[in-house]
Protein backbone atom coordinates (compact mmCIF):
# COMPACT_ATOMS: atom_id res chain seq x y z
CA UNK A 1 0.00 0.00 0.00
CA UNK A 2 1.46 3.38 -0.83
CA UNK A 3 1.74 6.08 1.71
CA UNK A 4 0.80 9.35 1.66
CA UNK A 5 1.93 12.67 3.20
CA UNK A 6 -0.53 15.88 3.38
CA UNK A 7 0.75 18.78 2.27
CA UNK A 8 -1.44 22.56 2.40
CA UNK A 9 -0.98 25.51 0.94
CA UNK A 10 -1.57 27.94 3.29
CA UNK A 11 -1.98 31.05 1.17
CA UNK A 12 -4.98 29.49 -0.32
CA UNK A 13 -6.69 28.67 3.55
CA UNK A 14 -9.33 30.75 4.19
CA UNK A 15 -10.12 28.77 7.65
CA UNK A 16 -13.47 26.98 6.50
CA UNK A 17 -12.96 24.12 8.53
CA UNK A 18 -14.49 21.99 6.08
CA UNK A 19 -11.23 19.51 6.78
CA UNK A 20 -11.62 19.75 10.52
CA UNK A 21 -15.08 18.33 9.94
CA UNK A 22 -14.40 15.97 7.41
CA UNK A 23 -11.26 14.45 9.85
CA UNK A 24 -10.43 15.98 12.88
CA UNK A 25 -8.08 13.32 13.40
CA UNK A 26 -6.19 14.76 11.27
CA UNK A 27 -6.78 18.78 10.63
CA UNK A 28 -7.84 21.34 13.25
CA UNK A 29 -7.92 25.05 12.23
CA UNK A 30 -6.14 27.69 14.37
CA UNK A 31 -7.24 31.17 15.11
CA UNK A 32 -4.47 33.78 13.95
CA UNK A 33 -4.29 37.26 15.29
CA UNK A 34 -4.38 38.72 12.40
CA UNK A 35 -6.18 37.39 9.05
CA UNK A 36 -7.70 34.21 8.16
CA UNK A 37 -7.88 31.12 10.54
CA UNK A 38 -5.64 28.76 8.94
CA UNK A 39 -5.21 24.83 8.90
CA UNK A 40 -3.35 23.10 10.81
CA UNK A 41 -1.89 19.47 10.10
CA UNK A 42 -1.89 16.94 12.89
CA UNK A 43 -0.80 14.15 11.19
CA UNK A 44 1.38 14.59 8.28
CA UNK A 45 1.25 11.03 7.56
CA UNK A 46 -2.07 10.22 8.41
CA UNK A 47 -2.87 6.31 9.27
CA UNK A 48 -4.67 4.09 6.17
CA UNK A 49 -7.52 3.55 8.41
CA UNK A 50 -8.28 7.78 8.09
CA UNK A 51 -7.27 7.89 4.16
CA UNK A 52 -11.07 8.02 3.08
CA UNK A 53 -12.15 10.62 5.73
CA UNK A 54 -8.88 12.28 4.75
CA UNK A 55 -9.79 12.06 0.69
CA UNK A 56 -13.05 13.96 1.81
CA UNK A 57 -11.03 16.73 3.44
CA UNK A 58 -9.00 17.05 0.28
CA UNK A 59 -12.00 16.98 -2.11
CA UNK A 60 -14.74 19.10 -0.28
CA UNK A 61 -12.23 22.04 0.80
CA UNK A 62 -13.59 25.25 -1.12
CA UNK A 63 -10.18 26.32 -2.06
CA UNK A 64 -8.42 23.30 -2.98
CA UNK A 65 -5.58 23.95 -0.60
CA UNK A 66 -4.77 20.23 0.73
CA UNK A 67 -2.77 17.72 -1.62
CA UNK A 68 -1.79 14.01 -0.63
CA UNK A 69 1.65 13.46 -2.18
CA UNK A 70 2.51 9.82 -2.35
CA UNK A 71 5.67 8.83 -0.48
CA UNK A 72 8.06 5.87 -0.95
CA UNK A 73 8.34 3.95 1.90
CA UNK B 1 0.32 44.20 -33.41
CA UNK B 2 1.53 47.64 -31.85
CA UNK B 3 3.46 46.71 -28.59
CA UNK B 4 4.53 48.74 -25.80
CA UNK B 5 7.95 49.47 -24.28
CA UNK B 6 7.98 46.41 -22.16
CA UNK B 7 7.37 44.29 -25.01
CA UNK B 8 3.01 44.08 -24.16
CA UNK B 9 1.18 43.23 -27.51
CA UNK B 10 -1.32 47.00 -27.11
CA UNK B 11 -4.91 46.33 -27.84
CA UNK B 12 -5.97 47.90 -31.51
CA UNK B 13 -9.10 50.00 -31.59
CA UNK B 14 -8.26 52.89 -29.04
CA UNK B 15 -9.42 56.34 -29.35
CA UNK B 16 -6.99 58.66 -28.50
CA UNK B 17 -6.21 59.39 -24.71
CA UNK B 18 -8.62 62.67 -24.72
CA UNK B 19 -11.49 60.18 -26.19
CA UNK B 20 -10.25 57.39 -23.20
CA UNK B 21 -8.42 55.24 -25.10
CA UNK B 22 -10.56 51.51 -24.74
CA UNK B 23 -12.96 53.02 -22.02
CA UNK B 24 -16.08 53.50 -23.95
CA UNK B 25 -15.59 50.09 -25.45
CA UNK B 26 -14.91 48.53 -22.10
CA UNK B 27 -17.53 49.79 -20.47
CA UNK B 28 -20.25 48.49 -23.52
CA UNK B 29 -19.04 45.20 -22.37
CA UNK B 30 -16.12 44.56 -20.45
CA UNK B 31 -16.09 40.56 -20.55
CA UNK B 32 -16.47 41.17 -24.62
CA UNK B 33 -13.66 43.45 -24.70
CA UNK B 34 -11.61 41.84 -22.67
CA UNK B 35 -12.19 38.55 -24.73
CA UNK B 36 -11.41 40.62 -28.04
CA UNK B 37 -8.21 41.78 -26.17
CA UNK B 38 -7.28 38.30 -25.06
CA UNK B 39 -7.92 36.72 -28.83
CA UNK B 40 -6.39 39.71 -30.57
CA UNK B 41 -2.86 39.55 -27.90
CA UNK B 42 -2.82 36.42 -25.59
CA UNK B 43 -1.54 35.90 -22.72
CA UNK B 44 -1.10 39.63 -21.77
CA UNK B 45 -2.80 42.09 -23.29
CA UNK B 46 -2.27 45.78 -22.86
CA UNK B 47 -5.34 49.14 -23.25
CA UNK B 48 -5.95 52.18 -22.24
CA UNK B 49 -8.99 52.59 -19.70
CA UNK B 50 -9.09 56.18 -19.86
CA UNK B 51 -5.58 57.05 -18.95
CA UNK B 52 -5.08 53.54 -16.83
CA UNK B 53 -3.48 52.11 -18.89
CA UNK B 54 -3.91 48.07 -17.88
CA UNK B 55 -2.33 44.51 -18.70
CA UNK B 56 -4.90 41.75 -19.24
CA UNK B 57 -3.51 38.58 -18.09
CA UNK B 58 -5.11 35.38 -19.24
CA UNK B 59 -4.17 31.48 -17.95
CA UNK B 60 -3.46 30.03 -14.75
CA UNK B 61 0.32 30.95 -14.22
CA UNK B 62 -0.49 34.19 -14.79
CA UNK B 63 -3.30 34.17 -12.32
CA UNK B 64 -1.13 32.45 -10.00
CA UNK B 65 1.54 34.85 -9.88
CA UNK B 66 -0.70 37.84 -9.36
CA UNK B 67 -2.64 35.63 -7.02
CA UNK B 68 0.82 35.17 -4.67
CA UNK B 69 2.19 38.62 -5.08
CA UNK B 70 1.60 40.69 -1.89
CA UNK B 71 -0.37 43.84 -1.88
CA UNK B 72 2.39 46.09 -1.58
CA UNK B 73 3.57 45.05 -5.30
CA UNK B 74 0.11 44.50 -7.26
CA UNK B 75 -2.62 46.16 -4.70
CA UNK B 76 -5.82 45.50 -4.31
CA UNK B 77 -6.83 48.42 -1.99
CA UNK B 78 -5.59 50.60 -4.57
CA UNK B 79 -7.78 49.74 -7.20
CA UNK B 80 -10.54 49.96 -5.62
CA UNK B 81 -10.67 53.22 -3.88
CA UNK B 82 -14.23 53.59 -5.48
CA UNK B 83 -15.95 51.38 -3.22
CA UNK B 84 -14.48 53.24 0.02
CA UNK B 85 -17.74 55.49 0.31
CA UNK B 86 -19.72 52.59 -0.24
CA UNK B 87 -18.75 50.02 2.56
CA UNK B 88 -17.26 53.66 4.22
CA UNK B 89 -14.46 54.66 5.96
CA UNK B 90 -12.34 52.10 7.92
CA UNK B 91 -13.73 49.09 6.57
CA UNK B 92 -11.80 46.96 3.87
CA UNK B 93 -10.42 48.99 1.54
CA UNK B 94 -10.76 52.32 3.31
CA UNK B 95 -9.00 50.21 6.09
CA UNK B 96 -5.03 49.96 6.48
CA UNK B 97 -4.04 46.48 5.31
CA UNK B 98 -3.79 45.06 8.76
CA UNK B 99 -7.03 45.97 9.87
CA UNK B 100 -9.06 45.01 6.57
CA UNK B 101 -7.12 41.66 7.58
CA UNK B 102 -8.34 41.23 11.01
CA UNK B 103 -12.03 42.49 9.07
CA UNK B 104 -11.63 39.69 6.95
CA UNK B 105 -10.94 37.23 9.79
CA UNK B 106 -14.34 38.46 11.28
CA UNK B 107 -16.00 37.83 8.70
CA UNK B 108 -14.40 34.08 8.00
CA UNK B 109 -15.97 33.77 11.77
CA UNK B 110 -19.13 34.25 10.53
CA UNK B 111 -18.90 31.94 7.79
CA UNK B 112 -17.32 29.27 9.79
CA UNK B 113 -19.06 25.54 9.64
CA UNK B 114 -20.97 25.56 12.74
CA UNK B 115 -22.80 28.75 11.41
CA UNK B 116 -23.47 27.63 8.01
CA UNK B 117 -25.61 24.93 9.74
CA UNK B 118 -27.42 28.03 11.19
CA UNK B 119 -27.92 29.88 7.91
CA UNK B 120 -28.89 26.37 5.79
CA UNK B 121 -32.41 25.89 6.85
CA UNK B 122 -32.89 29.92 6.83
CA UNK B 123 -32.16 29.68 3.46
CA UNK B 124 -34.55 26.65 3.02
CA UNK B 125 -37.32 28.14 4.47
CA UNK B 126 -37.27 31.46 2.65
CA UNK B 127 -37.22 29.61 -0.67
CA UNK B 128 -40.13 27.77 0.23
CA UNK B 129 -42.07 30.77 1.41
CA UNK B 130 -41.05 32.18 -1.53
CA UNK B 131 -42.87 29.29 -3.42
CA UNK B 132 -46.05 28.96 -1.17
CA UNK B 133 -48.48 30.93 -3.38
CA UNK B 134 -47.06 29.57 -7.19
CA UNK B 135 -49.63 27.77 -7.58
CA UNK B 136 -49.60 24.62 -9.99
CA UNK B 137 -48.15 26.59 -12.97
CA UNK B 138 -47.29 30.08 -14.54
CA UNK B 139 -44.09 32.05 -15.45
CA UNK B 140 -42.02 34.57 -13.76
CA UNK B 141 -38.64 37.11 -14.27
CA UNK B 142 -36.21 34.80 -12.44
CA UNK B 143 -33.67 37.50 -12.32
CA UNK B 144 -36.05 39.46 -10.33
CA UNK B 145 -37.25 36.99 -8.44
CA UNK B 146 -33.46 35.40 -7.09
CA UNK B 147 -32.37 39.06 -6.33
CA UNK B 148 -35.72 39.84 -4.54
CA UNK B 149 -35.10 36.42 -2.64
CA UNK B 150 -31.32 36.66 -2.17
CA UNK B 151 -32.32 40.29 -0.45
CA UNK B 152 -34.44 38.15 1.84
CA UNK B 153 -31.99 35.65 2.51
CA UNK B 154 -29.11 37.28 3.17
CA UNK B 155 -30.85 39.81 5.76
CA UNK B 156 -31.86 37.11 7.11
CA UNK B 157 -28.73 35.27 8.32
CA UNK B 158 -27.27 38.56 8.45
CA UNK B 159 -29.74 40.99 10.44
CA UNK B 160 -31.52 38.10 12.14
CA UNK B 161 -35.51 37.14 11.65
CA UNK B 162 -36.59 40.32 13.14
CA UNK B 163 -34.85 42.44 10.72
CA UNK B 164 -36.18 40.55 7.81
CA UNK B 165 -39.63 40.13 8.64
CA UNK B 166 -39.52 44.11 9.34
CA UNK B 167 -37.43 44.56 5.72
CA UNK B 168 -38.51 47.69 4.18
CA UNK B 169 -38.56 48.98 0.86
CA UNK B 170 -36.55 51.63 1.75
CA UNK B 171 -33.94 49.54 2.87
CA UNK B 172 -33.87 47.59 -0.97
CA UNK B 173 -33.98 51.12 -2.53
CA UNK B 174 -31.12 52.78 -0.45
CA UNK B 175 -29.11 49.00 -1.75
CA UNK B 176 -30.46 49.92 -5.22
CA UNK B 177 -28.65 53.37 -5.01
CA UNK B 178 -25.35 52.26 -3.60
CA UNK B 179 -24.99 49.63 -6.63
CA UNK B 180 -25.94 51.76 -8.85
CA UNK B 181 -22.76 54.13 -8.43
CA UNK B 182 -20.28 51.15 -8.05
CA UNK B 183 -19.87 50.35 -12.00
CA UNK B 184 -17.04 51.02 -14.45
CA UNK B 185 -17.38 54.37 -14.10
CA UNK B 186 -14.90 54.24 -10.95
CA UNK B 187 -12.37 52.71 -12.38
CA UNK B 188 -11.33 55.49 -14.18
CA UNK B 189 -12.01 58.67 -12.24
CA UNK B 190 -14.24 58.21 -9.01
CA UNK B 191 -15.07 61.93 -9.28
CA UNK B 192 -16.72 62.19 -12.89
CA UNK B 193 -19.97 61.07 -11.71
CA UNK B 194 -21.28 63.29 -9.35
CA UNK B 195 -25.05 63.46 -8.86
CA UNK B 196 -24.84 59.20 -9.09
CA UNK B 197 -22.13 59.70 -6.15
CA UNK B 198 -23.74 61.93 -3.82
CA UNK B 199 -26.73 59.76 -3.87
CA UNK B 200 -24.54 57.39 -3.02
CA UNK B 201 -23.27 59.58 -0.05
CA UNK B 202 -27.09 59.68 0.76
CA UNK B 203 -27.76 56.44 0.87
CA UNK B 204 -24.89 54.94 2.73
CA UNK B 205 -25.47 57.61 5.64
CA UNK B 206 -29.35 56.67 5.63
CA UNK B 207 -28.54 52.10 5.83
CA UNK B 208 -25.82 53.14 8.28
CA UNK B 209 -28.60 54.60 10.63
CA UNK B 210 -31.40 51.91 10.08
CA UNK B 211 -28.54 49.83 10.87
CA UNK B 212 -26.89 51.26 13.89
CA UNK B 213 -30.83 51.43 15.32
CA UNK B 214 -30.97 47.62 15.04
CA UNK B 215 -27.33 47.45 16.88
CA UNK B 216 -28.14 49.70 19.65
CA UNK B 217 -31.74 47.76 19.84
CA UNK B 218 -29.64 44.78 20.19
CA UNK B 219 -27.42 46.18 22.57
CA UNK B 220 -30.05 47.30 25.06
CA UNK B 221 -31.98 44.33 24.98
CA UNK B 222 -29.33 42.31 26.14
CA UNK B 223 -30.49 39.18 23.77
CA UNK B 224 -27.48 37.00 21.75
CA UNK B 225 -29.21 36.21 18.19
CA UNK B 226 -26.97 33.58 15.77
CA UNK B 227 -26.89 35.72 12.81
CA UNK B 228 -24.02 37.77 11.81
CA UNK B 229 -24.72 40.86 13.17
CA UNK B 230 -23.85 39.21 16.30
CA UNK B 231 -20.23 38.17 15.10
CA UNK B 232 -19.57 41.15 14.58
CA UNK B 233 -21.24 42.65 17.47
CA UNK B 234 -18.95 40.10 19.39
CA UNK B 235 -16.02 40.56 17.08
CA UNK B 236 -12.10 41.87 18.89
CA UNK B 237 -9.37 42.86 17.19
CA UNK B 238 -6.24 42.06 17.76
CA UNK B 239 -6.06 45.11 20.86
CA UNK B 240 -9.09 43.86 22.29
CA UNK B 241 -11.44 46.61 21.02
CA UNK B 242 -14.76 46.11 19.32
CA UNK B 243 -16.23 47.20 15.89
CA UNK B 244 -17.23 50.60 15.67
CA UNK B 245 -21.40 50.90 15.04
CA UNK B 246 -20.02 52.64 11.72
CA UNK B 247 -17.80 49.26 11.06
CA UNK B 248 -20.55 46.96 11.57
CA UNK B 249 -22.54 49.31 9.56
CA UNK B 250 -19.67 48.63 6.79
CA UNK B 251 -18.61 44.99 7.10
CA UNK B 252 -22.83 44.32 6.91
CA UNK B 253 -22.59 46.48 3.48
CA UNK B 254 -19.60 44.67 1.96
CA UNK B 255 -20.92 41.42 2.56
CA UNK B 256 -24.52 42.02 0.91
CA UNK B 257 -22.53 43.87 -1.78
CA UNK B 258 -20.13 41.11 -2.22
CA UNK B 259 -22.69 38.31 -2.07
CA UNK B 260 -26.17 39.80 -3.00
CA UNK B 261 -26.35 40.08 -6.61
CA UNK B 262 -23.86 37.89 -7.59
CA UNK B 263 -25.60 34.76 -5.93
CA UNK B 264 -28.93 35.83 -7.34
CA UNK B 265 -27.61 35.71 -10.76
CA UNK B 266 -25.73 32.65 -10.23
CA UNK B 267 -29.08 31.21 -9.43
CA UNK B 268 -30.57 32.88 -12.60
CA UNK B 269 -27.72 31.38 -14.87
CA UNK B 270 -27.96 28.18 -12.93
CA UNK B 271 -32.17 27.98 -13.67
CA UNK B 272 -31.61 28.77 -17.19
CA UNK B 273 -29.25 26.07 -18.12
CA UNK B 274 -31.15 23.96 -16.36
CA UNK B 275 -33.91 24.22 -18.13
CA UNK B 276 -31.56 24.31 -21.05
CA UNK B 277 -30.58 20.93 -21.19
CA UNK B 278 -33.62 19.25 -19.68
CA UNK B 279 -31.21 15.87 -20.40
CA UNK B 280 -28.63 16.83 -17.95
CA UNK B 281 -30.63 18.43 -15.43
CA UNK B 282 -32.32 14.96 -14.84
CA UNK B 283 -29.62 13.65 -12.59
CA UNK B 284 -29.75 16.47 -10.70
CA UNK B 285 -33.24 16.58 -9.35
CA UNK B 286 -32.68 12.73 -8.83
CA UNK B 287 -29.96 13.80 -6.58
CA UNK B 288 -32.39 16.30 -4.94
CA UNK B 289 -35.07 14.19 -4.78
CA UNK B 290 -32.80 11.37 -2.99
CA UNK B 291 -31.64 13.93 -0.59
CA UNK B 292 -35.03 15.08 0.27
CA UNK B 293 -36.86 11.49 0.81
CA UNK B 294 -33.54 10.88 2.99
CA UNK B 295 -35.85 13.73 5.41
CA UNK B 296 -32.26 14.97 6.46
CA UNK B 297 -31.54 18.30 7.61
CA UNK B 298 -29.66 20.86 4.99
CA UNK B 299 -26.39 20.80 6.73
CA UNK B 300 -23.23 21.58 5.41
CA UNK B 301 -22.50 17.65 5.38
CA UNK B 302 -25.18 16.58 3.67
CA UNK B 303 -25.13 19.74 0.74
CA UNK B 304 -21.33 19.30 0.55
CA UNK B 305 -21.92 15.89 -1.01
CA UNK B 306 -24.17 17.03 -3.53
CA UNK B 307 -22.04 16.56 -6.35
CA UNK B 308 -24.47 16.80 -9.54
CA UNK B 309 -25.55 19.92 -8.27
CA UNK B 310 -22.68 21.07 -7.61
CA UNK B 311 -20.83 20.13 -10.65
CA UNK B 312 -24.11 22.57 -12.17
CA UNK B 313 -23.64 25.43 -10.46
CA UNK B 314 -19.86 25.41 -11.11
CA UNK B 315 -20.24 25.01 -14.34
CA UNK B 316 -22.79 27.85 -14.18
CA UNK B 317 -20.38 29.82 -12.86
CA UNK B 318 -17.69 28.61 -15.16
CA UNK B 319 -19.71 29.72 -17.71
CA UNK B 320 -20.91 32.66 -16.81
CA UNK B 321 -18.89 34.33 -13.99
CA UNK B 322 -20.98 36.84 -12.09
CA UNK B 323 -17.72 38.93 -11.75
CA UNK B 324 -15.44 39.69 -14.79
CA UNK B 325 -12.66 42.04 -14.02
CA UNK B 326 -10.21 41.03 -10.88
CA UNK B 327 -8.22 44.66 -10.76
CA UNK B 328 -5.26 44.85 -9.13
CA UNK B 329 -3.04 48.51 -8.72
CA UNK B 330 1.00 47.91 -9.68
CA UNK B 331 2.68 49.75 -7.05
CA UNK B 332 6.16 48.51 -7.42
CA UNK B 333 7.31 46.92 -10.77
CA UNK B 334 5.62 43.95 -11.19
CA UNK B 335 7.50 41.43 -13.81
CA UNK B 336 6.06 38.57 -15.38
CA UNK B 337 8.34 36.25 -17.77
CA UNK B 338 10.55 39.19 -18.79
CA UNK B 339 8.24 41.94 -19.06
CA UNK B 340 8.01 44.53 -16.66
CA UNK B 341 4.67 46.47 -15.58
CA UNK B 342 5.71 49.36 -14.18
CA UNK B 343 4.31 51.07 -11.22
CA UNK B 344 1.17 53.15 -11.60
CA UNK B 345 -0.42 50.88 -14.27
CA UNK B 346 -3.61 47.61 -13.65
CA UNK B 347 -3.14 44.60 -14.16
CA UNK B 348 -6.51 42.61 -14.17
CA UNK B 349 -7.73 39.43 -14.41
CA UNK B 350 -11.03 37.84 -16.47
CA UNK B 351 -12.80 34.90 -15.31
CA UNK B 352 -14.45 35.23 -18.55
CA UNK B 353 -11.72 34.65 -20.52
CA UNK B 354 -9.80 32.21 -18.34
CA UNK B 355 -12.82 29.74 -18.44
CA UNK B 356 -13.05 29.61 -21.72
CA UNK B 357 -9.47 28.62 -22.43
CA UNK B 358 -9.23 25.51 -24.20
CA UNK B 359 -6.02 24.10 -22.75
CA UNK B 360 -7.47 24.03 -18.84
CA UNK B 361 -11.50 23.32 -20.30
CA UNK B 362 -11.50 20.97 -23.56
CA UNK B 363 -14.76 21.66 -25.19
CA UNK B 364 -14.95 25.07 -23.23
CA UNK B 365 -17.79 26.09 -25.58
CA UNK B 366 -19.90 23.52 -24.13
CA UNK B 367 -22.11 23.69 -21.36
CA UNK B 368 -21.00 20.63 -19.31
CA UNK B 369 -21.80 19.98 -15.54
CA UNK B 370 -19.82 16.76 -15.39
CA UNK B 371 -16.75 18.42 -16.01
CA UNK B 372 -14.11 17.25 -13.73
CA UNK B 373 -12.89 20.90 -11.65
CA UNK B 374 -9.53 21.03 -12.92
CA UNK B 375 -5.98 20.20 -11.23
CA UNK B 376 -4.83 24.01 -11.06
CA UNK B 377 -6.85 25.73 -8.33
CA UNK B 378 -5.59 28.96 -10.34
CA UNK B 379 -7.83 27.47 -13.80
CA UNK B 380 -11.38 28.09 -12.39
CA UNK B 381 -11.31 31.64 -10.63
CA UNK B 382 -15.05 32.70 -10.25
CA UNK B 383 -14.37 33.74 -6.87
CA UNK B 384 -11.00 34.98 -7.29
CA UNK B 385 -7.93 32.58 -5.78
CA UNK B 386 -5.26 33.69 -3.06
CA UNK B 387 -5.53 35.42 -0.25
CA UNK B 388 -8.30 37.69 -1.46
CA UNK B 389 -10.24 34.97 -2.81
CA UNK B 390 -14.13 35.59 -2.15
CA UNK B 391 -14.24 34.58 2.13
CA UNK B 392 -18.21 33.82 0.93
CA UNK B 393 -17.18 31.59 -1.54
CA UNK B 394 -18.49 28.14 0.41
CA UNK B 395 -21.36 30.19 1.79
CA UNK B 396 -21.90 31.18 -1.90
CA UNK B 397 -22.56 27.59 -2.95
CA UNK B 398 -23.94 26.46 0.19
CA UNK B 399 -27.08 29.10 -0.77
CA UNK B 400 -27.59 28.37 -4.63
CA UNK B 401 -27.65 24.24 -3.31
CA UNK B 402 -30.21 25.11 -0.64
CA UNK B 403 -32.01 27.19 -2.81
CA UNK B 404 -32.34 24.70 -5.94
CA UNK B 405 -32.37 21.61 -3.85
CA UNK B 406 -36.43 23.04 -2.26
CA UNK B 407 -37.03 24.69 -6.17
CA UNK B 408 -36.13 21.30 -8.16
CA UNK B 409 -37.99 19.42 -5.32
CA UNK B 410 -41.15 21.05 -5.97
CA UNK B 411 -41.15 22.31 -9.76
CA UNK B 412 -39.64 21.77 -13.03
CA UNK B 413 -38.76 25.01 -15.72
CA UNK B 414 -38.57 25.23 -19.33
CA UNK B 415 -37.38 28.80 -21.15
CA UNK B 416 -40.57 30.86 -21.96
CA UNK B 417 -39.01 33.04 -24.51
CA UNK B 418 -37.21 32.47 -27.85
CA UNK B 419 -33.50 31.39 -28.10
CA UNK B 420 -32.21 34.61 -28.30
CA UNK B 421 -33.02 35.47 -25.12
CA UNK B 422 -31.22 34.95 -22.03
CA UNK B 423 -28.21 36.92 -23.52
CA UNK B 424 -25.37 37.37 -21.62
CA UNK B 425 -25.06 41.79 -20.63
CA UNK B 426 -23.32 43.91 -18.38
CA UNK B 427 -24.44 47.36 -17.38
CA UNK B 428 -23.04 47.21 -14.62
CA UNK B 429 -19.45 45.46 -13.45
CA UNK B 430 -21.45 42.31 -12.96
CA UNK B 431 -22.78 40.18 -15.94
CA UNK B 432 -26.15 38.94 -15.68
CA UNK B 433 -29.07 37.39 -18.22
CA UNK B 434 -31.06 39.98 -20.16
CA UNK B 435 -33.85 41.54 -19.48
CA UNK B 436 -36.53 39.96 -19.18
CA UNK B 437 -35.65 36.73 -17.88
CA UNK B 438 -39.06 34.91 -18.26
CA UNK B 439 -39.01 30.85 -17.23
CA UNK B 440 -42.29 28.83 -17.06
CA UNK B 441 -42.78 26.77 -13.86
CA UNK B 442 -45.27 23.55 -13.79
CA UNK B 443 -45.58 21.92 -10.68
CA UNK B 444 -44.13 18.32 -10.41
CA UNK B 445 -45.84 14.93 -10.92
CA UNK B 446 -43.75 13.46 -7.84
CA UNK B 447 -43.92 9.94 -7.40
CA UNK B 448 -44.68 8.93 -4.25
CA UNK B 449 -41.50 8.82 -1.29
CA UNK B 450 -40.50 5.17 -0.52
Amino acid sequence: MPRYRVQVDLMLCQGHGVCKEECPEVFDVKDMKTGYPKVLVKERFPDESLMEKVQAAVDYCPNQTIKLIEVED
Amino acid sequence: MNETASGIPFVSGARSAGEGGHFEEFCEHPANFLMRAYRECGELAEFDMGGINTVLMVGPEAHEAVFRADDDKVSAPEAYQFMVPIFGKGVQYGAPLDIERQQLRMHSRGLASEKMNHYAPIIARETEDWIANWGDSGEMDFYEGFADLTIKTSTHCLLGAEFRYTLTDEFATLYHTLGAAADAGGLQDPNARKDAYDARDAARARLEELISERVEYRKASGEVHPDLLQVYMDATYADGTHLRTSEIAGMIVWFMFAGHHTSANTAAWTLVELARHPDLATAVIAEVDAVADAGTQYDLKVVRRMSRLEGFIREALRVHPPLNTLTRRVVKDFEYKGHVIEKGKNVMLCPYVAHRLESEFEHAETFDPTRPQPKNPFALIPFGGGQRKCVGNAFAMLQVKVIFSVLLREYEFELAGPRGEYAEIMPSLILRPSDPCILKYRRRVRREAA
